[in-house]
């Protein structure tokens, strides 16, 4: 509280009485803007770009949108049309097109992301996973257009299903997916892996084990634990 | 028989009970003196007073103080604040929703953008958290569909981008640019 108050009184001392706001209270208007606001804001000034881009805003900014769920992501089914997502705004009737070729990766890729099918997603991030392959499993942004590919299970197994599960685990504060898949060659046969976003590999798991995680997981859903 | 005697006893007692209230109120109430950075002086009810955090923690660091210097504040956004506060403590007293929602949307719509603007900051510093939600909405309405000049001459912000750099974050998504309002 008292640092609070003597950067209050700093900002107000370097502007000579003037009412400037000073950087953290701009956090609060912008976090209640729609998307394209905030990235079209980005380009007022520097101290507007920082702060928009700091970790402090983002987690402000999910805090708020959490509450007003108005914006849904669709990927078309249609198999030659899956390079486009849409950004459907359902109240003011609006829909914004996003070009899968765009997103950026810090890896090369080996693939085409639009390839893969959005499986599940969560706070706006989008799972993107092929149903056939154990391999490459995408987290992307639509909208900041960044991705980044987890550690890769180098198996070659056809599988018959691939169902993920993605979410934000509040006890750690990180982002976990979860996988049940079962291969062609055994086909009766759920196996489980889990994976922490950072983490360098995916950890076998047993179905009790799983519950355990799934209690701490907020929000976790397209993953049908019964029928395993 | 004893307990017919009894009863009567009992509602005068009741009735003597409720206009309790009544004598409080009309008691009067302490006023605290605020300064705001011009040295304008306000007076103001311990009621509304206390709904300031920071002056309120000023009290119970010093209890005998009869003024609190606010040196951040300038009489105009303070006045603005203080009618804001008087009213929220009625309905406080009175809770009633929907009239408290229409109090908040017309105390934001009758502001002019540099006076909710300046008032943020007052209401930051004396932390009051309702008026500060209610600030913050109504500046993020006004600027939502509003292009990036027409939001920096709204905060007074100077553009420090090359027209280079502009131009790279505009590319970028060049989407959000799209369909913005008039100036």
């Amino acid at each position: 509280m008292k640092s609070k108050r003597r950067r209050l009184n700093n900002y107000i001392d370097d502007a000579q009485g003037e009412a400037i706001l000073p950087p953290e209270m701009f956090c609060e208007v912008l976090a209640r803007l729609p998307v394209e606001s905030i990235l079209r804001f980005r380009s007022v000034c520097k101290s507007w770009c920082r702060i928009i881009q700091s970790p402090y805003f983002i987690s402000l900014q999910l805090g708020v949108t959490k509450n007003r769920p108005f914006r849904f992501i669709v990927q078309s089914q249609c198999e030659a049309d899956m390079s486009s997502l849409f950004l459907v705004d359902i109240e003011g009737l609006k829909a914004r097109e996003i070009h899968l070729e765009k997103i950026k990766c810090r890896t090369r890729l080996k693939f085409k992301l639009p390839a893969l099918g959005v499986r599940v997603f969560c706070d706006g991030l989008l799972c993107m996973a092929s149903e056939k392959r154990l391999d490459p499993v995408c987290i992307c942004n639509p909208i900041t257009k960044e991705s980044v590919i987890l550690p890769l299970s180098r198996s070659k197994a056809h599988l018959v299903r691939h169902k993920l599960a993605f979410g934000f685990d509040q006890s750690s504060g990180k982002y976990k997916v979860i996988r049940d898949y079962r291969t062609s060659s055994n086909k009766h046969l759920s196996k489980f892996q889990i994976i922490t976003l950072g983490e360098s590999s995916w950890r076998q798991m047993t179905p009790h084990k799983i519950y355990a995680h799934l209690i701490g997981m907020l929000q976790c859903f397209g993953m049908d634990l019964s029928t395993g | 028989m004893s307990s017919s005697t009894d009863s009567p006893t009992l509602t005068t007692e009741t009735t003597q009970l409720s206009p309790q209230p009544d004598t409080e109120t009309a008691k009067p109430t302490k006023k605290i003196t605020l300064k705001s950075s011009d040295n304008q002086i306000f007076e103001v009810e311990e009621s509304v007073a206390m709904e300031f955090a920071t002056v309120k923690s000023f009290f119970e660091d010093s209890p005998s103080t009869d003024t609190v210097p606010l040196p951040n504040v300038t009489a105009k956004p303070l006045s603005q604040v203080i009618e804001f506060c008087k009213e929220q403590i009625k309905f406080k007293a009175n809770p009633d929703e929907a009239q408290k929602k229409k109090y908040n949307a017309e105390f934001v719509t009758e502001k002019s953008d540099k006076d909710l603007v300046d008032m943020i900051p007052v209401a930051n510093y004396l932390e009051i958290k309702d008026l500060l939600d209610v600030l913050n909405q109504a500046v993020a309405d006004r600027i939502e569909n509003k292009s990036v000049e027409y939001v920096r001459s709204f905060f007074g912000i100077d553009n420090d981008f090359t027209a280079e750099e502009e131009a790279a974050l505009r590319r970028e998504h060049a989407w959000a640019y799209e369909g913005v309002d008039e100036d």
